[in-house]
């Protein structure tokens, strides 16, 4: 099974996680950029983070055999912070163009105040002008609500909707979604939000076209496995290999290839990994034997 | 200074001036990224040329380089930018800014980014920066970069097995100092039973005694 992981966030993962990922059949990994656990203070933090997951953590990523991509952007939460929102819109444009980005995101509504509307839809013409699909976080709290906002603002805008993926969704929001021509995202978490079990349930009901699945896994409780546990579950529940890969991996690699910067063939093969290698003096190998992994 | 000009599409480096008269270097901050996306990493047609006491070996040069040294010279960049561009550029970025100081004078940016060049240990950007060209070279004795700093360099060149042809004039500063350190990192090798540097011995030998 091969598998484009499309959201988690590797930046507050460790190593074992990446190496766990390969062997589970990950082959592609994208992080987007999202807030870190607390508010950062100042612009330099945030570039500190961006120049981190095009440089460091692709290199990372790639020792382990996974290829690293990102999405770049202010995420809703941290649109509410006048101490960083409007450097980091002015920081943005030169990372929306960097190589390893496929996609603008986190963008959009969290705690749905005023603020993050504004910086949603300032970022949602950045998309435009650096040609680039859109992944958009959704509320967790009054999550329908959130959904609706989202979408109405995306019609307000006139939004193609076949280049954005509306994430975090689960039962209530999934009909609201399925005529609109976006990609669903639904990340599964190990207890609350969404789980596998209830997962495939959902993908009996509404299919697996325009659907994404990913574990959103960073640095609170999550599972970076949860994408291949919900395929166990499906070949279970008897979905067919065609099917499964179809969602994990032709979906999200259609989704993104839109960026037009990467070649989905390269993505097939496996980066070569050279553990004696080191980016900036710093080598994952902490004195170890390239041959010992 | 040199004319790359030739080997990059007309119609792209038209629009990339235009968007650098309009938009100075924050434009260029942003057209940097997507130079290999642009123009391309076909290697360029030239090998070695010189010109007003630089030399260049554009044999190791790709088309987006070109097109990056084209880009910075157009939008008369300040040195903070050029050390901007390679601080929070990505890979290739790095690449491109690295090997464009070959074919400019040796201003503070210059020497800067030998230092970064000293730091790094992405070989890629290392080699960018000092091979290929006789830009170590010809930056000994300008602004704060001394005959030292060139042999540390070296150094560094030979520790990671680099060949010594590719420092362009760089015997020209050859001392018995340069001598002593490059005997220094043979007898350690061959005091751990490994591989010593095939040049050793051509650079103890233009180092005189
Ligand atoms: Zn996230």
């Amino acid at each position: 099974m091969r598998i484009f992981e499309p959201h988690c966030h590797m930046f507050s993962r460790v190593t074992d996680d990446y190496e766990r990922m390969a062997l589970a059949g990950v082959r592609v990994v994208l992080e987007p950029a999202f807030w870190l656990g607390q508010n950062r203070t100042s612009v330099g933090t945030f570039i500190d983070y961006f120049d981190t997951i095009i440089g460091w953590e692709r290199f990372r990523s790639e020792q382990c055999g996974i290829w690293h991509l990102c999405t770049m952007a202010l995420n809703p939460r941290e649109a509410n912070d006048d101490r960083v929102n409007d450097a980091v819109m002015e920081v943005l444009p030169r990372y929306l163009e960097k190589d390893s980005v496929v996609g603008l995101g986190e963008i959009g509504l969290d705690d749905q105040t005023t603020k993050e509307e504004k910086y949603f839809i300032a970022q949602l013409e950045l998309g435009k002008q650096h040609d680039l699909p859109v992944l958009i976080h959704t509320p967790h709290r009054d999550k329908k609500r959130g959904f609706e906002r989202c979408i109405a603002i995306l019609k307000d805008m006139d939004y193609p909707m076949g280049r954005i993926l509306l994430d975090h969704s689960n039962e209530e929001t999934i009909p609201l979604t399925r005529e609109l021509g976006c990609m669903s995202g639904f990340s599964i978490y190990p207890n609350t939000k969404m789980d596998p079990h209830r997962m495939v349930t959902i993908l009996q009901q509404f299919g697996i076209e325009d659907m994404i699945i990913n574990s959103a896994c960073d640095w609170g409780v999550s599972d970076p496995l949860n994408v291949p546990k919900t395929i166990l579950r499906m070949e279970l529940a008897g979905f067919s290999a065609a099917d499964i890969d179809k969602l994990v991996w032709q979906n999200p690699i259609d989704f993104f290839a839109q960026s037009g910067r990467f070649d989905p063939k390269v993505l097939e093969t496996r980066p070569r990994p050279d553990r004696g290698e080191t980016l900036d003096g710093n080598s994952m190998l902490r004195g170890q034997d390239p041959g010992s992994f | 200074m040199f004319d790359l000009e030739g080997q990059l599409p007309a119609d792209w480096l038209d629009e990339a001036r235009q968007r650098l008269r309009d938009g100075g270097e924050n434009a260029l901050r942003v057209l940097f990224p997507g130079l290999a996306r642009s123009v391309g990493r076909d290697a360029l047609d030239g090998g070695i040329q010189e010109r007003e006491g630089l030399k260049v070996n554009f044999a190791a040069w790709r088309v987006c380089d070109a097109a990056g040294s084209a880009l910075i010279e157009a939008a008369e960049t300040s040195d903070e930018t050029i050390v901007d561009l390679f601080l929070h550029g990505d890979f290739e970025e790095r690449t491109i800014v690295m090997r464009s100081l070959a074919v400019a004078d040796v201003g503070p940016a210059t020497v800067e980014l030998l230092g970064e060049a000293q730091r790094t240990n992405t070989q890629t950007h290392f080699e960018a920066c000092v091979c290929d060209s006789n830009l170590v070279a010809r930056a000994v004795g300008q602004r704060d970069f001394k005959t030292n700093d060139a042999y540390k360099t070296l150094l560094k060149g030979a520790f990671v097995g680099l060949p010594l042809d590719r420092f362009f004039g760089i015997l020209d500063h050859a001392s018995p100092e340069l001598a002593r350190m490059v005997e220094g990192l043979a007898s350690e090798r061959r005091a751990a039973g490994r591989a010593v540097w095939p040049d050793t011995d051509r650079v103890v030998a233009a180092c005189g005694s």
